[in-house]
């Protein structure tokens, strides 16, 4: 049994991990299949669906003319309400002629944001180069790609997975006989932190994949494939397939959280208490992933609060300086664990 | 090889654990003898380099051992007081854990030899969560021995175990002391007598005499007395002195006791054991215990 392998089997089997992470999918599958979550549009999702029957598929300038023509038409029926309403008053106009009035306003009122939402898109296609202009249904897909910052099941789920990780020696005594190893200083360190980032990572990009298919299963996958940049939210991702997006995001995202297990893992080998280290772990990351509410900074955003990234992807979101941070802050991370772990008392 | 002590103190905030503690060891079975609190434990920690001194320095062969680091470490064994294995492990799997953390190579034959050492080869695949005490203890015995060290630490090695466990501990150790230094830490007298050659006798934080367990008896000769009385007497007696006890045989009883004159007109002298050694030395403190 090499190091690794034996970390691996502390942390699944005798910290009972693996049954963390299965409780974890399966809250996840149960909250993802079983609940729904309202999200609020300027638009009605049922008119838009109605105008997408006419115009899915290709952008085209038919289309965006048919589009415009149709909102022109909706502005003046609703800005000749109140010149209508007069006349009728005054006898003007008939009693039938003001309720087909009424009729074409109400109509008109109803679909009026709705035409207008698809009028900036066809300006915003209009303005935009680098990928198929497609006219698809993308309201759900926006909702799951915009909704899904903070996971407090992935928190809690790494947090039972990296605090026993160090915890568990302690209160086992069993670390007296792993410190004066000749190689147990390192190895473990360097081993436990390897195996928790390695269990973090995989386990978040589970839960995530389990959000992926509730979505699946929920909304369907037609739409996946095109481009992402047809989300108006999305506008600079070029010709990148929205499944691609999924992928990213869920890699990115997983390897936030590894990244704050590491992190739990400081306040472990530092407190040498599984409960206050829970209590201490959890204020810090608050503490950590609100030191934004200071600064409205983006390297603040990158380096305290990268698993609430998720309103940074429609703008600059850097990969590159996300993995080298994240690889940096490991390191940081790291470090200090070593340097305590293997401290002797005073 | 040599192991010194220089001056090694200890203090946890306002309270004194070790005072000034000045030993020389060389290879052999060395027991750390007192009563609990009386800094065993944490001369064993100092010494393993997981607990700092907060004054002077322990040297090994003149190097100092908190600078050897990983050096120091390969010729130490310890099997620390209540050692936690994994329960989820075999007994295999753990001495596999530890032989790669002691940077073993090829540690396949050393397991085996010192799982048949303890005794432990046939039950090496079982889960630790099914072990006994005793069982763990020697599991933990063969882990301290995993890297054949030439400093092999113990501390209340055979505390919780059963009579017959504690022969086999013995036998295990009796054998380790000739190329090694072995200092074991334990206030059960009985499980080094036999075993030791050299005592240490620890008491508030201090050395307070060193010396073979012969050269202890030799020291309280003429102070260990058995004095023949009634039951009723003895019990009285015995109340009001911890350093006591009631011996009966067939058709007598007797009270044996330590003290520096003789306790009654009609006590005559006896034989010193390393348990009336223990007595004597720590019999004042065993008294601060009991009111206490």
């Amino acid at each position: 049994m090499t190091v690794l392998s034996a970390e691996l089997k502390k942390i699944l089997i005798g910290n009972k991990g693996l049954l963390v992470i299965a409780a974890a999918v399966i809250l996840q599958l149960i909250t993802g299949l079983f609940t729904t979550r309202f999200y609020e549009h300027s638009y009605s999702v049922d008119v838009y669906k109605n105008y997408l029957e006419q115009i899915e598929g290709e952008y085209t300038a038919e289309k965006a003319e048919y589009i415009n023509s149709r909102y022109e038409e909706i502005s003046e029926i609703i800005s000749v309400h109140k010149i209508m309403e007069d006349r009728y008053l005054n006898g003007e106009i008939t009693l039938e002629e003001f309720s087909a009035y009424n009729d074409d306003y109400f109509l008109a009122s109803a679909e009026n944001e709705t035409v207008a939402y698809i009028v900036e898109k066809c300006m915003y296609y209009e303005n935009s180069e680098g990928f198929d202009k497609i006219f698809f249904f993308e309201t759900d897909i926006e909702d799951f790609l915009t909704s899904s910052g903070m996971n407090y099941i992935i928190f809690v789920m790494l947090l039972c997975l990296a605090i026993p990780a160090f915890d568990s020696e302690f209160q086992s005594n069993a670390v007296s006989l792993i410190l004066t190893s000749r190689d147990g200083h390192k190895k473990t360190a360097f081993v436990k932190t390897a195996a928790v980032f390695f269990l973090a990572f995989l386990s978040s990009l589970l839960i995530y994949s389990s959000i992926f298919i509730c979505f699946v299963i929920k909304n369907g996958s037609a739409n996946l494939n095109q481009p992402l940049s047809n989300i108006m939210t999305f506008p600079f991702y070029g010709d990148l397939k929205i499944i691609n997006f999924i992928i990213f995001d869920c890699l990115i995202k997983s390897l936030c959280w590894a990244v704050t297990s590491v992190f739990f893992m400081i306040f472990t080998v530092l407190i040498k208490n599984t409960v206050f280290s829970f209590f201490v772990s959890v204020f810090a990351f608050f503490v950590a992933s609100n030191i934004r509410i200071l600064t409205d900074s983006t390297a603040v955003n990158y380096i305290f609060c990268p698993v609430n990234l998720s309103g940074m992807y429609g703008s600059d979101l850097n990969p590159m300086l996300l993995g080298i941070i994240s690889a940096a802050k490991t390191v940081i991370y790291f470090f200090i664990i070593y340097k305590i772990w293997t401290k002797p008392r005073n | 090889m040599e192991l010194q002590f220089v001056n090694i103190s200890k203090n946890y905030g306002k309270k004194t654990a070790l005072t000034n503690v000045n030993l020389t060891l060389h290879e052999g079975v060395h027991a750390l003898l007192g009563p609990n609190g009386a800094g065993k434990s944490t001369l064993m920690n100092i010494l393993t380099c997981l607990l700092k001194a907060t004054d002077g320095k322990i040297t090994l062969d003149g190097e100092e051992i908190t600078a050897m680091g990983a050096r120091f470490r390969d010729m130490l064994g310890y099997l620390p007081q209540n050692p936690g294995f994994y329960n989820s492990f075999s007994g295999y799997g753990v001495m596999k854990y530890f032989a790669d953390l002691k940077g073993m190579k090829k540690p396949q034959d050393r397991i085996d030899e010192l799982l048949e050492l303890v005794n432990l080869t046939e039950d090496k695949k079982r889960k630790i969560g099914h072990y006994s005490g005793g069982m763990k203890r020697r599991l933990g015995i063969a882990v301290s021995l995993l890297n054949d060290p030439k400093l092999l630490v113990l501390d209340e090695p055979t505390a919780g175990l059963d009579p017959k466990e504690r022969m086999r501990f013995r036998n295990i150790i009796g054998k380790l002391g000739f190329d090694k230094i072995v200092i074991l830490a334990t206030h059960i007298v009985s499980d080094v007598e036999s075993i030791s050659d050299n005592c240490l006798l620890l008491k508030n934080g201090e050395i307070i005499t060193t010396g073979s367990a012969d050269d202890l008896k030799e020291h309280i000769k003429g102070k260990v007395f058995n004095t023949p009385m009634s039951q009723e007497k003895a019990e009285e007696y015995i109340l009001n002195n911890s350093c006591a006890n009631i011996i009966k045989t067939e058709d007598s009883l007797f009270v044996h006791s330590v003290s520096d004159e003789k306790p009654f007109e009609n006590s005559v002298p006896a034989p010193a054991n390393l348990e009336d050694v223990y007595m004597y030395y720590f019999n004042e403190q065993s008294k601060t215990e009991e009111e206490k």
